[in-house]
């Protein structure tokens, strides 16, 4: 069993305080390792390093540090095998913390991971010496002898699993002194101190260490108190247990900036002998670039709380792999080799503790040490009175003297300036009369991170690995759905073009006569022709006969597109009303539609009537699309025609027609007239024989049946000017009768809409003046241009 | 379209029903919905028409945006706070064709990673999809689809932050760490 001690100049060779302890006699048989001059230089350096965030110090004023235990006490935790470190002085904190600091003797107290032979040489010393100090260590804090005035650097050591360790260094520092004549004061009294006489049972060596020699601040003279404490680990061999839990190893962010968390070594197989050879040939050094962190419990009365916030995190996913990542040094040696990021926990050597001892060499007076360590309340400090600055790196440098140069490991590369704590306790680590007879320590702490000073990122770590990560990250999204190919969606739909099969029959000699009337020349007779098929083509009945006899369609159709001449203008209209009312009627059976639809000339003369026509023809045109439009078969022809959907676009909008007069008729306005006052008047005797009177009068143009005094023309003039005054209930009802038929195109499937010129659209939406209806229809693409 | 759109914003004349139908079936084909949502004036008379008092004009109009939020050239331009508004106070109507109308056109919208920072700012969004995803009072399908719009939203904040680098000097934990940080706090 070997404890740690922190510096041989607290317990010079042959000293009676340690005679009794025969640990301590088995180990002064072992030579002192010979010092490293790099050591010493560095410990006449008192600007080495120390990681901030693995040590929290306490600052304290003299009342604080009197009540000592109270500050000490809850940064023992017995149920971890953990090194409790606290720095919570704010002065030290901000000190700049070097990444070269953190060699390999400098972390040992606080970690299993020790790489240097010096060390291990040292923590059996120190673990000597800490076992003589545990049963006094209570009465040493009421000691009175002790200055009040001091800070208190409570040091532990961890254990590893199959190692009992038990060190702490208690460093009382007073602060009493200046930074200019204050140190070498500062160092007799500390000389003073440890070469004062001791009783054998306290194993206490003191220190000459302030807060500013710690963290290199020279500035600051506080006290401080450096809580190292290492709670006894658990007893047992079994390496592949994790040494550390995790939960317990919970940073406040208000004390410290970022936790830095203890490792979870889990990768036990990963090879430590290429660490200890190096450790052994070279220097430690090679050993202080491995990733090491330690994360720090926090002491404060909200560290509970912040256990509990991070229950519920995964444990190895949190702790482990933010540590390797934030906690690092900028390796100065080349043998240095970044592990996987997959990995990012540095494996605890099994064999890297300082007090690493067979389970055989555990004696009855080890288990009475720990006895009496715990009944200390689990804590070994030496203390040494707090010295300034001046004192403290000058006591520093006298601790690390070239009378104690024994260490056996050498190194080469410069020392931390901001180290100077850690190297006095690496010092009294490598104290030249107690060498270290295993290869234990192999590794020490690479990262020690200052609260306020960013730690120094691995060489060589990807840059992805600062990417942040999730305790639970969202499964990776599902590929979007994607859409059918809108050609197999329109051909899917699409109908087909109907083809219908007709039948004609013979229209009857009646039906004939009328055929021919509404046919002829005379718009009398055609209007009371169309007059009659309108009243016949009321019946279903007939509507489903009529459709299928000759002529019957293109007769309607002949009469619907013919041209309005001015003078007989109103009887022209009557006739297009009353045929464009049977083509309606005959459409509404379904049967009807396809083949009204089909046959040819139809949706021309309907177009033509929707353009010149202000009354109801305009109506009933429209009406027809839309009842032509309820026949899925007959949409997609509706679409074919062109300038079909602009049309019913202007209508739906309300824009009204424009009707065009024929040239022929203004030539031959007197001829036509008179001969279309005879046909008329022929018609209406055949029509209606009451209307007859009323007929023969109207005969004549409007404009002339106007200009007449008449009873009767202003009796058809009411009429005519009830119908004018049903112009706006007409244009009402013929965009109804649009947006009806627009409505039923619209459920088909195969439209596409479309615009034309796009960009320039969204560059100017003034200039949006049309749009294009693309219409698919069996695989050939259509488009109707629609103006606004 | 443009007449379309003309006749739809005359709510006093009956066909502005049959034009908002008529646009709702445009946007029942695909690849119309990109087209339609440039298209000038549409995603406006939907917005207006979704706060017409007729019911069936404000499903039509509803029905529409959510067809058109489907197509993924769209949602970046629905991704305002008009929109987004009118969405979530449909969403809270007691007509269920427009609740799901209105809640499956958010959700769309949601999809699109750039409408993130949009639905956030906009008011009351969040809350009404929380509210329609615990409300006892909604219907299966709303709850589902408000519990995925939240879903979605989480998982495009989530990216974001994941997107992240950690500062140097800055533990690379898991997140959410749930850490509390303060200012010179004496603990």
């Amino acid at each position: 069993m070997s404890f740690w001690k922190t510096e041989e100049e607290g317990y010079p060779a042959g000293d009676p305080s340690f005679g009794d302890d025969p640990s301590f006699e088995s180990q002064e048989k072992h030579a002192p390792a010979p010092r490293s001059p790099h050591r010493n230089s560095r410990s006449n350096n008192t600007k080495t390093g120390f990681q901030m965030s693995l040590l929290r110090i306490n600052q304290v004023t003299s009342e604080m540090s009197v009540d000592m235990q109270d500050i000490l006490s809850p940064t023992f935790d017995t149920d971890t095998n953990n090194t409790i470190a606290t720095a919570p002085n704010e002065s030290l904190r901000k000190s700049p913390t070097s990444p070269q600091s953190s060699t390999g003797t400098e972390f040992s107290f606080l970690s299993r991971s020790y790489s240097s032979d010096s060390i291990i040489r040292k923590v059996e010393e120190e673990i000597a010496a800490a076992r003589l100090a545990a049963a006094s260590a209570k009465s040493r804090l009421s000691d009175p002898k002790i200055p009040q005035n001091r800070s208190v650097f409570s040091i532990g050591s961890l254990g590893s699993g199959d190692e009992d360790m038990k060190t702490i260094l208690d460093v009382y520092a007073d602060d009493n002194d200046d930074n200019n004549g204050g140190g070498d004061q500062r160092a007799d009294d500390v000389n003073q101190l440890l070469d004062a006489p001791r009783t054998p049972s306290p194993r206490r060596f003191a220190a000459d260490v302030t807060a500013t020699d710690v963290f290199g601040n020279e500035d600051e003279d506080t006290e401080s108190v450096f809580e190292l404490v290492y709670v006894e680990p658990a007893k047992t061999n079994d390496s592949s247990e994790p040494f550390f839990d995790d939960e317990e190893w919970q940073v406040d962010n208000a004390v410290l900036p970022a936790p830095i968390v203890m490792p979870k070594f889990e990768d036990k197989s990963k090879p430590l002998e290429p660490v200890l050879e190096a450790a052994e040939t070279e220097t430690d050094e090679v050993i202080d670039n491995k990733s090491f962190s330690v994360e720090l419990l926090q002491t404060s009365s909200e560290s509970t709380p912040q256990k509990e916030l991070h229950a519920g995190i995964p444990t190895s996913e949190y702790g482990v792999k933010a540590q390797s990542e934030t906690a690092e040094i900028p390796d100065t040696e080349t043998k240095y080799t970044p592990e996987p990021i997959e990995a990012r926990t540095t494996p605890l050597p099994d064999k890297c503790s300082a007090s690493k001892v067979s389970p055989e060499e555990h004696t009855l007076e080890d288990e009475k040490w720990l006895s009496d360590f715990a009944a200390s309340d689990n804590k070994l400090r030496i203390e040494v009175p707090a010295s300034p600055v001046g004192a403290g790196r000058h006591a520093g440098t006298r601790i690390a003297s070239p009378s104690t140069k024994s260490a056996g490991s050498s190194s080469k590369a410069p020392l931390s300036p901001s180290a100077s704590s850690v190297a006095l306790l690496s010092k009294a680590a490598t104290s030249p009369r107690k060498r270290a007879p295993t290869r234990s320590l192999r590794r020490k702490p690479e990262v020690m991170r200052s609260e306020n000073t960013a730690p120094v990122l691995k060489k060589n770590v990807p840059i992805d690995s600062r990417l942040i990560r999730f305790g639970n990250p969202f499964p990776l999204l599902k590929a979007p759905q994607t859409l059918r190919d809108p050609r197999s969606v329109i051909d899917e739909h699409t109908i087909g073009e109907a083809m219908v099969r007709t039948k004609w029959t013979k229209p009857t000699k009646t039906l004939k006569q009328l055929i021919v009337a509404v046919m002829g020349l005379s718009l009398q007779r055609r209007s009371n022709a169309c007059g009659a098929l309108k009243v016949l083509a009321k019946e279903r009945k007939n509507q489903l006969s009529l459709v299928r006899m000759d002529s019957f369609l293109a007769a309607l159709i002949f009469a619907v597109s013919e041209d309005i001449a001015p003078r007989e203008r109103q009887l022209a209209l009557d006739a297009r009303t009353r045929a464009m009312a049977t083509l309606h009627n005959v459409c509404e059976p379904k049967e009807n539609r396809i083949r009204v639809f089909t046959h040819p000339g139809l949706t021309d003369c309907l177009m033509k009537v929707i353009l010149d026509d202000l009354g109801e023809a305009r109506v009933l045109a429209t009406g027809t699309f839309a009842l032509l439009a309820k026949t899925p078969a007959c949409r997609e022809g509706i679409t074919q025609t062109e300038g079909l959907v602009s049309l019913l676009a202007d209508v739906l909008r309300g824009v009204r027609a424009t009707p065009k007069l024929e040239p022929r008729e203004e030539k031959n306005g007197g001829d036509v007239i008179q001969r279309k006052s005879t046909e008329a008047s022929s018609v209406c005797h055949s029509d209606d024989d009451e209307s007859c009177s009323d007929s023969e009068s109207s005969c004549s143009s409007d404009d002339e049946s106007r200009e007449l005094p008449d009873a009767g023309m202003k009796h058809f003039d009411s009429v005519r000017k009830i119908t004018e005054g049903m112009t706006d209930d007409f244009l009402q009802r013929t965009r109804s009768n649009a947006c009806a038929t627009v409505l039923h195109l619209s459920k088909h499937c195969p439209i596409v809409v479309s615009l034309q010129s796009r960009a320039s659209i969204i560059s100017n939406p003034h200039a949006f003046t049309h749009s294009i209806v693309l219409l698919f229809f069996h695989h050939r693409v259509y488009y109707v241009v629609v103006h606004p | 379209m443009h007449s379309l759109v003309t006749v739809s914003k005359e709510s006093t004349n009956p066909i502005h029903t049959k034009c908002l139908e008529i646009i709702g079936n445009l946007t029942r084909f695909p690849p119309n919905n990109g087209v339609l949502s440039r298209c000038n004036g549409v995603v406006d008379v939907l917005v207006l028409a979704a706060e017409y008092e007729a019911a069936v004009d404000r499903s039509s109009a509803l029905r529409a945006l959510q067809n058109i939020s489907a197509d993924a050239s769209s949602k970046s331009l629905l991704a305002n706070n008009v929109v987004l508004g009118l969405l979530t106070a449909c969403s809270m109507s007691n007509e269920v064709d427009e609740k799901e109308a209105a809640l499956a056109a958010l959700l769309n919208i949601s999809t699109e990673p750039n409408a993130v920072v949009s639905i956030t700012n906009t008011n009351n969004l969040v809350a009404t999809l929380i509210h329609l995803a615990h409300s006892p009072e909604s219907s299966s399908n709303v709850r589902l689809i408000a519990c995925e719009a939240l879903a979605t939203l989480s998982y495009w904040l989530q990216t974001l932050a994941g997107k992240g680098n950690v500062p140097e000097g800055i533990p690379n934990v898991p997140l959410p760490s749930q850490n509390a940080s303060g200012w010179e706090r004496w603990t």
